[in-house]
């Protein structure tokens, strides 16, 4: 098969994935179905707690049914024809659902009068009359009760406005279509330990991914501190905006019980072998299988799975090449080409594997392999798996802290044409993947520039700031956000991968958040590492994502030949040139983790190298000198100083510091800053000169 | 005239730091991050100083250890109230402060002069270098202090550099302090 014609559907994907519909009912777009209570967004229901309403339309007649309560329930049934002609309704029952806690009563033996009018296509009108019995007796009571659906179709408000009730909040219903967008919840502990709670939360995070295969029904929560700090933001946002319903499983049994449909059967890792449990994950997802210890046994048995696999003394005295490589002869063939799974990060007695759900969703191939080049053996296998993954395939997790380096790790993957999306600790995929954006939502960054108008640089130091490591770690959700302008690296595979997150953060962000495209990539890749020829499509990927997330600031960021200190993070002209081609609608760059050196400008479009670190740790009174000196030693105006800041630093802790440094010095969004130095760029042009030919 | 040269000549040739006291400033001095500047290290890099004497003229030898292997290492050579002494700068490396968008600037010189500000115990270093910052080339100046703590055995580095506002104060100590 011609190469091309391989890839070009995978590189269409991310495209293409975010048109598709969400797998609405039939009815969507109109009143008519059922619709049950979302009842945090609802009016509270004394007595009954909830309620469904139902609605059919017969040629010019109108039902609706309204069932308050569930198990104990009052059902009211009323058919109507639209336009205005009136019904009488005889009144048999003196339960006045809505509020059962007041001392009202309907009042038996009367008539109720009802009329029915259609507002515009997304709206009913039902106004009624009655009588209502209190403590002194009857009164009349007129209520209109509006039924109106969303733009989007997913909610139908329903409000009842009566004559009696004139002060108050209004009482208002919100629900959603019947058995749309319901899920569970799992509460995962703070215990991460081999020895402790791992195979529990190895085994519900191996559910999820099973579970998940089946639609989006599973979200975990986890602790507070998880380094990914949006978990219980984004399941408040998917609860409250999205109108998700989650029922919470308490234990594995729960959990099991609930879920165990979707799952064929059981693999046992050995707790002796800590990797034995990586190539579990890997069982688990070819086979739909959970993964359990040998104390979990008889849990699963009881739910009446059996066993797919059993690694108990089946590795040991293995090293992991050959763990890997028995795993790489029994499974690879039947692993995705396009998905892998580094699950790395903490090495020995932990591990945080909260990525695992996404690689059983995809049927991944797991490891923990080293990409450094002296261990020789793990590392030709890593050579080997990514050499056989489709060109600019998602290397997913992160590499061992016990292993190798970071550098080393996505030097490899890079060299490849492969794109890392980390970390290990990544939660929820699987279910993040399958809940698209609002239908009709628009992602539309905060910009500053007018259209039209290029700003002009005083004579003054300008400052802007980008938080290191895209938006899910780190200060999103910390004190300060908002009260300066900072700018934001976006994982750009969001438009995909996690749609309705990327909402969550884009309506979330305030006119300061300015948002941008990293890393180097459609993903974290090294430039200098990847074969032009695929760079060249990956830039191009990454410019379509761009588009689609409303950025025009891209950052690139490469160690490859070694860092800042050790090596050199800059780039050369020809791959500078590359981003410039590649991204015409861009209207900068931004270069570099720690400082870089690569500068230029072309067509008003700068491309600038941080010329600032700002650590967590580094005291104020030392970062304001820094950023001082920097100034000192930049003496031309503007001097255009591009700060970066590790995601463990909180904006209020930042914008301490920048108040310091005196009037000389602004603050300013980064799109307008890159403007600026466009217009007057007082950094020299500087690229990386690669070494000659045969030279050292 | 003669014996007094000699004398003199004498005294030159004598290492500097030779005190009843002890080693002086001479030795090898390891950084104690807790009593020093927050230095902008990357990744717990740590600076070390090597300090001799070797007729008349002491050499420093700064070196800074990153991940226990030594990522940079400079020399200072000068003869203490003699004339500046200028070297070629060899790598990119500005070790001072790894968050800066500053790089050394090899193939230019670095221009040391020093003297005693207290015989034996307080040497003062002048070094004017150039470095690369995303302008271009410019010139900074730093006055350094070695001031030996009277116990022999501590040494603080107070650098005062042309562009800095604060000085930064490195503390190191004595590696062997038996000597």
């Amino acid at each position: 098969m011609n190469r091309h014609l391989q890839i070009i559907p995978f590189l269409l994907l991310p495209l293409i994935l975010p048109l598709i519909p969400y797998a609405a009912p039939a009815q969507s777009g109109t009143l008519d179905g059922k619709w049950e209570l979302i009842r945090d967004r609802s009016t509270d229901i004394d007595l009954y707690g909830t309620l469904t309403v139902e609605i059919r339309t017969q040629g010019a007649d109108l039902t609706i049914i309204r069932t308050w309560g569930s198990g104990r329930s009052y059902r009211d049934s009323i058919t109507v024809p639209v336009g205005g002609a009136a019904v009488s309704v005889p009144v048999t029952n003196r339960v006045f659902p809505s509020n059962v806690f007041m001392g009202f009563m309907m009042s038996v033996g009367t008539q109720r009068e009802v009329r029915a009018f259609r507002e515009g296509g997304s709206g009913i009108r039902l106004e009624e009359s009655f009588r209502l019995r209190g403590s002194q007796g009857e009164t009349d009571v007129n209520a209109a009760n509006l039924f109106t659906l969303s733009p989007a179709g997913e909610t139908l408000t329903y409000e009842i406005r009566r004559s009696t009730r004139t002060s108050g909040p209004p009482v208002k219903f919100v629900l959603k279509r019947e058995g749309s967008a319901a899920g569970y919840v799992i509460r995962l502990e703070d215990n991460w330990e081999l020895a402790g709670k791992i195979p529990l939360q190895a085994f519900l995070i191996s559910l999820q991914g099973v579970a998940n295969k089946n639609g989006p029904l599973v979200y975990l929560l986890y602790p507070e501190n998880w380094p990914f700090t949006y978990v219980q933001s984004v399941f408040e946002y998917y609860r409250e905006k999205r109108n998700y319903s989650f029922r919470e499983l308490k234990t594995a049994e729960e959990a099991i019980g609930a879920l165990g449909k979707y799952v064929k059967g059981y693999v046992v890792w050995d707790r002796n072998v800590r990797s034995s449990l990586i190539v579990a994950f890997t069982v688990a997802g070819l086979e739909s299988a959970v993964v359990v210890s040998e104390e979990m046994i008889p849990l699963v048995e009881k739910a009446g799975l059996k066993p797919v696999e059993d690694f108990r003394g089946k590795f040991e005295g293995w090293n992991d090449t050959k763990i890997y490589t028995w795993a790489y002869d029994k499974y690879w063939s039947r692993c995705s080409r396009e998905f892998i799974i580094w699950l790395g990060g903490e090495p020995g007695p932990v591990m945080k594997p909260a990525v695992a759900d996404w690689g059983i969703f995809k049927g991944a191939f797991f490891s923990d392999l080293s990409c450094r080049v002296t261990d020789t053996t793990e590392y030709a296998l890593s050579g080997k798996l990514l050499s056989e993954m489709k060109p600019m395939s998602l290397v997913m997790g992160w590499h061992s802290y016990g292993k190798d380096l970071e550098r080393e790790f996505v030097k490899l993957t890079s060299s490849f044409g492969h794109r890392v999306i980390g970390l290990h600790t990544l939660p929820n995929l699987s279910f993040s993947a399958q809940t698209p954006a609002s239908p009709g939502f628009k992602f539309t960054n905060n910009h500053h520039l007018k259209p039209g108008v290029t700003p002009v640089p005083g004579k003054k130091v300008y400052v802007t700031c980008i938080q290191t490591d895209g938006m899910g770690l780190g200060a999103w959700l910390k004190p300060g956000r908002g009260e300066i302008p900072y700018a934001w690296e976006v994982e750009t595979n969001y438009t995909w991968m996690a749609p309705a997150m990327a909402e969550y953060f884009y309506s979330m962000a305030t006119p300061n958040d300015f948002l941008i495209g990293c890393l180097s990539g459609p993903g974290y890749l090294y430039p200098k590492a990847v074969p032009p020829v695929l760079l060249r499509k990956l830039i191009a990927m990454s410019r379509e994502q761009m588009k689609v997330l409303d950025l025009n600031v891209f950052e690139t960021m490469d160690y490859s030949e070694g860092a800042t200190v050790e090596g050199n993070s800059d780039l050369p002209k020809s791959i500078v040139d590359m981003y410039y081609e590649g991204m015409p609608d861009a209207i900068g760059f931004v270069n570099g983790y720690a400082p870089s050196y690569t500068f230029a400008v072309k067509d008003g479009r700068p491309f600038i190298s941080y010329d600032y670190y700002l650590s967590p740790e580094r005291p104020e009174a030392d970062a304001v000198a820094d950023l001082k000196e920097l100034a000192r030693v930049n003496s031309k105006r503007p001097y255009f100083e591009l700060l970066h800041i590790r995601e463990s630093s909180d904006v209020r802790r930042v914008k301490g510091i920048l108040d310091k440094l005196g009037p000389e010095f602004e603050v300013v969004p980064l799109d307008l800053f890159l403007a600026m130095a466009g217009k007057d760029p007082t950094f020299k042009e500087r690229f990386l000169v690669p070494p000659e030919k045969g030279s050292q | 005239m003669r014996p007094l040269l000699g004398i003199m000549a004498a005294f030159l040739l004598l290492p500097w730091h030779v005190s009843a006291n002890g080693p002086g400033l001479e030795g090898a001095w390891r950084f104690v991050p807790a009593k020093s500047t927050d230095i902008a290290s990357w990744d717990d890099s740590q600076p070390q100083l090597e300090i001799s004497s070797n007729a008349g003229n002491v050499r420093i030898v700064r070196s800074w250890l990153y991940r226990a292997k030594i990522a940079c290492t400079d020399t200072l050579e000068f003869r203490p109230g003699g004339d500046p002494h200028s070297t070629v700068i060899l790598t990119e490396v500005w070790p001072e402060n790894w968050f800066m968008g500053v790089l050394s600037s090899p193939g230019d010189p670095m221009i040391v002069s020093g003297l005693w500000v207290e015989e034996g115990s307080v040497l003062r270093l002048l070094v004017r270098e150039t470095v690369r910052t995303s302008q271009g080339k410019t010139v900074m100046a730093t006055t350094a202090d070695y001031t030996l703590g009277p116990d022999g055995n501590t040494l603080t580095v107070s650098e005062k550099r042309s562009s800095r506002p604060t000085p930064v104060i490195l503390v190191f100590e004595r590696k062997d302090p038996s000597r």
